[in-house]
């Protein structure tokens, strides 16, 4: 067991100031790593100190092992946290953290390895008995087409090194199959270096719900469920705890798959099993893990009382969790809605900008991270999401009509946003009566905004 | 800066006060409070500076092209980036350019992406002409609505 005292923050945005503000809270000293667009951000003026590694382009800098392991020697921090994204789940970096001595705030090389690849973590999932989506790998067109006869219609193309919603391609009719794989694999080469794709059946109305994991590599907890389902393009928009409309059964027996499945990989860290609910069948599948804290973290955090980065933190250092199943209270609804800075009425054009302003909501129930203030650079080389606006409710309902409220308030001049999609969603009769389910949502896009404008 | 439950605690003293606004400056944060509808709204901004232990000798400021005036340019039509971004004059690295100095474009040709936001953006040429320039180099930053490449339009 180590006394964790200074750590490397290898990441940006709201995730960084929100590591920050953990770090602040227990007494740890925090070094932001930060590539040269960033240094003037919140973060860098948060941190007690800040390393440059280099130009503002990811793969110069937030994406360099090397840099950032050079970041970690400079600084002398005996731990590194990786956020989420860029090299969160790298297990070059991890390893490297091992070779010199710091602690990887995330689960073992190993672990990361088992789930990294999408073909390893399915057929973990099979030995821990999880029901998987019917797929398999395959990588001719020949394959392709014996394997359609028992998936069947729509069908999903994954790219097994993909990630992030990236690599992935529906197919509807058998006659456009082989076209379809052979770009799959194309483009899989190109953003992965991996051409290998494996196919799944594509569940039209399904619900993307998870299950957020924490485990010491002894003791697994689970900490409930989180529905994901309102996503454009595979990146999510909205996400709430926990999930709406299932079946306590279905729930419980959700919670259990994960529990079992992360116990199977004697797991230790945060991590989250992503299911895909299949709302016809009533019934689910595993889909993949994430070895990391995710965006949607603080939902759970309302609904449970926890911080979760400081529980992260106690388990890297090797400490035993503090908690048992039954201290896991429930308590309300959590609603996130993700800011980002793009234009609703443009079809989501990206608007890198300067903030002038921004003003949010202060009052019980409302949590707001971000990393934006007057004069902040919201810069065109990272993701486009400037603020999680969280809202806590006794019900559903009260949390939407939080929301609703909340998001009416918001005032982020310099920039656009997509504050009024998120208010029209709050308004949408589908997404009020139950939450909506992945095919829900492209109904309400492309319902509007033109109704919102113009009718 | 300050925790959500602190900002509670001093929104709650100004209601009891009954107060509508607060404005607070200190070296470290400047603090904005103000009541709307029932709500209240805040507007906080780090001033501190990043402590930064090794400050980059030298950022060189921007690599893209400063607007050029130049005379012989102005019978041109220059084609400029509608966001800013990473450009990028082929699919994927190693593939063919979209455009050359020379090429024949169309209206609708496209002549570059732009990344921005992780968001690959294709942009078209717009008019019917000629390229004579390219005005940045691939993987080069253009900034919002700098000249990219530069065509010698068809006289109509």
């Amino acid at each position: 067991m180590k006394q964790i005292h200074r750590i490397l923050i290898a990441n940006r945005g709201e995730i960084a100031v929100r590591i920050i503000r953990t770090c602040k809270k227990q007494g740890i000293e925090t070094v932001l790593a930060a590539s040269e667009a960033d240094l003037t951000s919140m973060a860098a003026r948060l941190a007690d100190s800040t390393v440059c590694i280099g130009p503002a382009r990811s793969a110069d800098s937030y994406l360099n092992v090397e840099k950032v392991m050079a970041a970690v020697e400079f600084s002398g921090a005996d731990a590194l946290h990786p956020g989420y994204g860029f090299l969160s789940e790298n297990q070059l970096l991890a390893q490297a953290c091992n070779d010199a001595g710091v602690i990887f705030i995330g689960p073992t090389v190993a672990q990361l390895d088992a789930i990294g690849d999408k073909l390893k973590a399915r057929s973990h999932a099979l030995a821990a008995d999880l029901p998987v989506v019917p797929g398999g790998e395959a990588n001719t067109p020949e394959e392709a087409a014996a394997m359609a006869d028992f998936i069947g219609f729509p069908m999903l193309i994954k790219a097994v090194s993909g990630g992030g919603g990236r690599g992935m391609k529906v197919v509807n009719r058998l006659q456009d199959l082989d076209k379809t794989i052979e770009l799959a694999m194309a483009e899989a080469q190109a953003a992965f270096g991996d051409s290998r794709v494996y196919l799944e059946r594509f569940v039209t109305s399904g619900r993307h719900v998870e299950v957020q994991i924490l485990a010491d590599g002894d003791t697994v907890l689970h900490l409930g469920t989180r529905d994901c389902s309102v996503q454009r393009r595979y990146q999510k928009l909205v996400e709430e705890a926990p999930a709406p409309a299932l079946k306590d059964s279905l729930r419980e027996s959700m919670h259990q798959a994960a529990v079992k499945f992360a116990r199977h990989l004697e797991y230790r860290g945060l991590g989250t099993v992503e299911l895909l609910v299949d709302c016809q069948r009533e019934t689910f599948y595993f889909l993949e893990m994430n070895a990391r804290i995710q965006v949607e973290h603080p939902v759970t955090e309302a609904i449970t009382g926890l911080d979760l980065v400081a529980e992260q933190i106690l388990v890297a250092e090797g400490k035993p969790l503090r908690l048992q199943q039954q201290d896991v209270a429930f308590n309300g609804h959590a609603i996130e809605c993700r800011i980002n800075a793009e234009d609703w009425f443009q079809q989501f054009q990206p608007c890198p900008g300067t903030v002038s302003e921004c003003w949010f909501p202060v009052a019980e129930g409302i949590r707001v991270d971000t990393h934006i203030q007057p004069g902040a650079a919201v810069p065109p080389f990272y993701d486009s999401m400037v603020a999680k606006l969280i809202v806590h409710g006794t019900d559903r309902e009260d949390a939407r009509r939080k929301m609703a409220g909340a998001l009416a308030h918001c005032q982020i001049h310099g920039i656009t946003t997509n504050l009024p999609m998120h208010q029209a969603l709050m308004q949408d009769p589908a997404f009020i009566s139950a939450g909506t389910d992945s095919a829900g949502f492209s109904q309400f896009l492309e319902r509007n905004p033109e109704e919102v404008c113009h009718g | 800066m300050l925790t959500n439950d602190d900002l509670l605690e001093i929104a709650s003293a100004l209601q009891q006060k009954g107060h509508r606004q607060l404005s607070a400056d200190s070296d470290e944060l400047s603090l904005r409070l103000k009541q709307e509808a029932s709500l209240w709204l805040v507007q906080q901004q780090s001033c501190r500076e990043a402590h930064v232990l090794n400050p980059p000798v030298s950022t060189v400021s921007s690599q893209s092209i400063a607007d050029n005036n130049d005379d012989a340019l102005e019978h041109l039509t220059a084609i400029r980036a509608p966001l800013p971004g990473i450009f990028y004059r082929a699919s994927k690295p190693g593939a063919a350019v979209f455009v050359e100095v020379g090429d024949r474009v169309g209206v609708d040709t496209q002549i570059c992406i732009i990344e921005s936001m992780k968001l690959m953006n294709s942009v078209y040429a717009g008019v019917e002409g000629t390229v004579v320039d390219i005005c940045l180099q691939d993987g080069h930053f253009a900034e919002k609505h700098g000249v990219l490449i530069r065509v010698e339009a068809d006289s109509k």
